[in-house]
């Protein structure tokens, strides 16, 4: 039963295209998702460019990276092997990162102290990362800023899960109308996909309670 | 989509099925749902009526998937790579793989859209996937049948 095209036809053209870009394919989707994420952290660069902030990319100075430019698209790595981008405005530093490792706000409750978690974007203020290791954290206190990649579209219970990590990392943030911390973005969740029905009424119910936090997607980029 | 089905890698089958239940609840919330009492034959007709309108509007919800994946895969690699050109570094790697001005694998979703679009060649499907914005606009166009 054929409504607007013939299915079952196009089923068999598909199977051809896959099967004969099969290799291609795997190439693209191996790589899609941290193109997404190098994509947010250049669009967060951006974003601080456009606030007035003069950027610069801060390579690893030693070993075997030295002078390349290179993303942190895994959770392990000391900080120092990898770039970062260096924000400078009115003699004041920030450092914005990919991939940092950053000690929740109640970091400090844990009997381990490791209470921490790797974020996509980081921004914090000029922190000397050179002695830190693949596990140790930046202090909470210098995390000034965040944003979450995902490579999908939103439904609600991702927006409901950002708030999450938001109510760990910057609780302020989820006070109302808490205010720009140093002219950059606020706390964000940005997907590359559409936010379905239900997680664009949330994002509404975020706004009105004057959450400091930013949802991007397709339609609302930065 | 048995025709498919068999060999496809798995980022990409998720998709395949992602789209059913999502069709379903906007075009038949209560499944068949009719006004009056049908005869069981009538009914099993309306039921696989339902199923095919399902499927097919499933199914040109996945391909339009493919099309918002293989397009915004090269939109974020240019945009990163423009923006990185901005601060003087000319490319970006993910493991092995360098992205460049416009090389092989910052065009490689472009080139990957436009070739699976080469492969349909249902005029009408090929216009749908085109037109559409997104979801709901090809939803939209299967209301007319649901009942």
């Amino acid at each position: 039963m054929n409504f607007l095209f013939d299915k079952s036809n196009v089923e068999k053209s598909l199977a051809e295209f896959f099967s004969a870009q099969k290799a291609n394919i795997l190439s693209f989707g191996s790589t899609v998702n941290q193109t997404f994420e190098a994509y947010v952290f250049a669009q967060c660069i951006k974003s601080c460019q456009k606030r007035g902030w003069i950027v610069s990319i801060k390579n690893p100075s030693s070993g075997k990276f030295k002078d390349k430019f290179r993303l942190k698209f895994s959770t392990r790595g000391a900080p120092s092997n990898f770039s970062y981008a260096i924000a400078e405005k009115n003699y004041y530093k920030i450092q914005i990162h990919h991939g940092l490792r950053v000690e929740t706000a109640y970091n400090h409750m844990s009997s381990n102290g490791r209470a921490n978690i790797c974020l996509d974007v980081a921004i914090i203020t000029e922190t000397d990362v050179s002695y830190q290791s693949s596990d140790d954290a930046i202090p909470n206190s210098a995390l000034l800023s965040f944003g979450e990649a995902k490579h999908m579209s939103a439904y609600a219970e991702l927006v409901a899960g950002f708030l999450g990590l938001v109510h760990e990392m910057l609780p302020d943030a989820l006070t109302p109308y808490f205010g720009e911390k140093e002219g950059v973005e606020k706390p964000f969740l940005y997907v590359s996909g559409h936010l379905y029905g239900t997680a664009y009424g949330i994002a509404e119910t975020i706004t009105a309670r004057g959450f400091f936090v930013n949802i991007y997607s397709f339609d609302n980029k930065m | 989509m048995s025709e498919l089905d068999t060999d496809l890698p798995l980022f990409i089958k998720r998709r395949m099925f992602a789209f059913r239940r999502y069709v379903k609840e906007n075009l038949f919330p209560d499944g068949v749902n009719t006004t009056k009492f049908l005869p069981k034959e009538e009914y099993r007709i309306k039921i696989t009526q339902m199923e095919s309108i399902i499927s097919e509007c499933s199914f040109a919800c996945f391909v339009f998937s493919l099309k918002e994946l293989f397009q915004e895969g090269t939109i974020a690699a240019r945009d990163a790579v423009t923006t990185f050109e901005s601060l003087n570094i000319s490319a970006f790697s993910i493991g092995n793989k360098i992205f460049e001005r416009e090389n092989e694998n910052v065009l490689a979703g472009e080139h990957l859209y436009s070739q699976m679009l080469d492969s349909i060649s249902d005029q009408n499907l090929k216009q749908i996937i085109e037109k559409a914005k997104n979801y709901h606009e090809i939803i939209g166009k299967y209301r007319e049948f649901s009942f």
